[in-house]
């Protein structure tokens, strides 16, 4: 009797003590102080009003009362593992707190309605290895923020070379190929948008005309996106798992990925590009890389910035018509050579890409030593998700872009066989996630995976296309001019389709078909004759209210990023 | 004739006071059923502390419902209830199988006491819209209900969100008082 109140005493004051953080000392839902009850289904410290509509969920979420209650050694474990923090990331990890207004806790129905939302509906819901990663980059925002110059300074300039020995080719299943081939063209593609941008969309309304039947106009509108959603937030959950060293993990993740929560994986990325950016902006001969491991270094996650991302400020300005778009047509002759070329890295597939990443990680520490093994790991979870687009991007985008000095050192990845450098000879186009606002690269992949639609004729839904324009601007900006005009050809056809949604993982399937074609040694033939296709534009406006991605617009969140608070800028 | 006349006097003008004390494990559905008795309707509830309590006129009977907190370390407490209690409303979560045992021990633990060895036992198997509910006679094996020997007991299936089930234990439990 006495050791079991002694048991009780102890965890008693366990359960105080874990209360008594920081983190811990309002209501998970509706931020009132001093939580008195816990939810041990999600293991958050809540309210008493919140825990009765908790209970009433369906399924009902445990809670019990910190004071009226006794706790097993194993709930209070759970607790200390998750707690409000680590929760809000979790259960709110795609929630934006300045777009979406919480609810009147006062009123019970409101209340209740969030509730099942976040729980029941898992709508804001991030698996919990994703979460971490995001908290990760959160707090290493937040971090870097309070000192900017810590983490970057780790990385040593110049030694990037070492990437290139990244490629070696594993194989793969046929969807993770699949997968990784729309990566890639969506590199490629994106580089066109991207350049794109850049370009004043000279009018040649011939090309926008679409040439062949081949791509079925009734293609979803935004279909590449979701298939490039899917790829960058799978490298985000890979993170931790990658500086284990497993990559592994990281395809695990994928699917889940796809299907739930894309857009709070590309959240992160948006930021991630901040960073980035800054350092490039510097002019510093620092890669993107070790930008990247900053993030690990960050211990704590900021309540910050996944919000961000998530925003819906399309600037509707000025949508330059599709026709113009068609001027680039002339420049499909260097897009398939690009292709072509791209392609086989891609065919490597998903195993092939973990593969990659690892030797991508063995180089980069090479090359950086005094980067944590951490970082390391980030850039290669990077690039197995989003191989092509993200590195093969980046990379050009580096070597391009007059801004970003420290991609010169990139070129390694450029080389042919490098599954991420997208097309090398192409590879100016990259959009840079990194370089260019965070929004543009995330966007661009989608872009480019939807490559059979066009803008061309038949565009149901301008305000898709203002969408992208608000996307493309910021990119724009650090693109300058000569790389432009090589990429662009290709992109043109890439553009079509922009606006895919993030939940459409099927459509991005369908695409895979032309690439596989592709894979099989074919040229890009659907490639080429898709450019002019018809326009699917459709859910354009839907499309960007729901697409995180696409609300990511450039204007609001990220244009500023040279404002002051921005610590990387 | 008088005690004819006693009798319709007695079902006109007075309803029988039962005193009844629900009780159960933590969320199980006790003060959701008080109001849905009481009002007709589903409220917001938050985890009891203390008790609630309600007259809830039924069939001529005048129940007064006792709504106790069902969190384990204010179970002690149920005790203090006991006196006078001519019926138990025993509430489970059929849903809650983790639990089933926490509740069989609960039920067999109070109705050992001296106190309640006169009382019925009304069982409600509540959530039974929860899909993973168990059946009426999956509750009687896991709360053993047939151990009761010399109590009178039954286990009335319920939804009390829905308000399904309750009128039935109410029946249920009038004509068992009206033997008393």
């Amino acid at each position: 009797m006495a050791v079991r109140r002694r048991d009780e005493e102890r965890q008693l004051k366990q359960i105080r003590d874990l209360s008594a953080l920081p983190h811990n000392r309002r209501c998970f839902e509706c931020d009132q102080r001093g939580p008195t009850y816990v939810d041990t289904t999600v293991g958050t410290f809540v309210c008493t009003t919140c825990s009765g509509v908790l209970r009433g969920l369906n399924p009902p979420h445990r809670v019990k009362s910190i004071s009226m209650t006794t706790f097993t050694d194993s709930e209070i474990e759970f607790l200390q593992k998750h707690g409000n923090e680590v929760c809000r990331h979790i259960w709110l990890g795609l929630y934006d707190e300045r777009s979406s207004l919480m609810p009147d806790f006062k009123d019970p129905q409101k209340a209740k309605d969030f509730l099942q939302d976040k729980y029941e509906k898992k709508k804001w819901y991030i698996l919990p290895e994703q979460a971490k990663t995001v908290a990760a980059v959160h707090a290493s925002l937040s971090g870097s923020s309070a000192s900017s110059g810590s983490s970057t300074p780790e990385v040593r300039p110049g030694k990037a070379s070492t990437c290139r020995a990244t490629p070696t080719q594993s194989p793969a299943t046929s969807r993770l190929q699949s997968q990784l081939q729309l990566q890639t063209r969506k590199s490629s593609q994106m580089d066109l948008l991207s350049e794109l941008r850049g370009d004043p969309f000279a009018p040649s309304p011939s090309v926008s005309a679409p040439p062949a039947g081949t791509v079925p106009p009734t293609t979803s509108t935004f279909p590449s996106f979701g298939a490039s959603s899917a790829p960058l937030p799978a490298d985000f959950p890979s993170f931790p798992s990658v500086s284990a060293g497993g990559m592994s993990t990281n395809f695990a993740n994928f699917d889940a990925f796809r299907s739930s929560v894309a857009s709070g994986a590309f959240g992160a990325f948006g930021k991630t590009t901040q960073p980035i950016r800054t350092q490039s902006t510097g002019g510093s001969t620092t890669s993107s890389l070790p930008n990247f491991a900053d993030f690990n270094n960050f211990p704590k996650s900021s309540s910050a910035d996944l919000s961000s991302i998530s925003r819906t400020t399309v600037s509707k300005g000025d949508v330059p018509p599709a026709d113009k778009y068609a001027a680039l047509a002339d420049l499909d002759s260097i897009f398939k050579q690009t292709d072509t070329t791209n392609v086989p890295a891609n065919g490597a597939g998903g195993g092939p890409v973990v593969a990659k990443t690892g030797e991508y990680y063995t180089g980069l520490e090479g090359s950086f030593g005094t980067t944590g093994a951490g970082q390391t790991a980030v850039m290669s979870a990077v690039s197995s998700t989003t191989p092509s687009a993200v590195f093969g991007t980046t990379a050009t985008g580096g070597s391009n872009l007059s801004n970003s000095q420290s991609f010169s050192a990139t070129p390694v990845y450029q080389g042919g066989t490098n599954p991420f450098v997208a097309g090398t000879s192409g590879a100016p186009v990259a959009v840079n996630p990194f370089q260019s606002n965070g929004f543009a690269a995330p966007f661009n992949a989608g872009v480019s995976v939807s490559l059979p639609s066009s803008f061309g004729p038949t565009q149901p839904a301008p305000s898709a296309y203002t969408h992208f324009t608000g996307t493309f601007q910021p990119a724009a900006g650090p693109f300058t001019g000569t790389a432009h005009a090589v990429v662009y050809t290709p992109q043109a056809q890439a553009y079509p389709t922009a606006a895919a949604l993030p939940q459409q993982p099927g459509i991005a399937y369908a695409q895979s078909s032309p690439y596989a074609l592709q894979q099989n040694g074919t040229p890009y033939t659907p490639f080429t004759q898709s450019k002019a296709a018809s326009v699917p534009f459709a859910q354009p406006i839907a499309g960007i209210a729901t697409n995180p991605f696409m609300t990511g617009a450039a204007g609001a969140v990220y244009p500023t990023g040279s404002t002051s608070t921005n610590p990387f800028l | 004739m008088g005690l004819m006349f006693s009798r319709i006097f007695k079902n006109i003008f007075s309803k029988k006071p039962i005193r009844i004390l629900m009780v159960g494990l933590d969320a199980a559905g006790k003060t959701t059923i008080l109001y849905k008795l009481k009002l007709g309707e589903v409220v917001n509830t938050i985890p009891t502390i203390g008790f609630n309590v309600e007259n809830v006129e039924y069939r001529n009977i005048s129940f007064t419902v006792w709504d106790v907190g069902g969190q384990d370390k204010i179970r002690p407490l149920w005790r203090h209830y006991y006196h006078n209690t001519q019926a138990v409303i025993f509430v489970v979560d059929s849903n809650d199988r983790d639990r089933i045992e926490e509740a069989v021990e609960e039920l067999h633990n109070m109705m050992s006491e001296d106190e309640l060895h006169s009382a019925v036992i009304l069982v409600f198997a509540n959530k039974q819209d929860l899909p993973n509910a168990l059946s009426r006679e999956e509750m009687t094996e896991r709360l053993a209900l047939h151990n009761f020997d010399n109590q009178t007991w039954y286990i009335q299936p319920a939804c009390a969100t829905r308000g399904e089930g309750l009128e039935a234990g109410l029946d249920w439990l009038s004509e068992e008082l009206e033997k008393l």
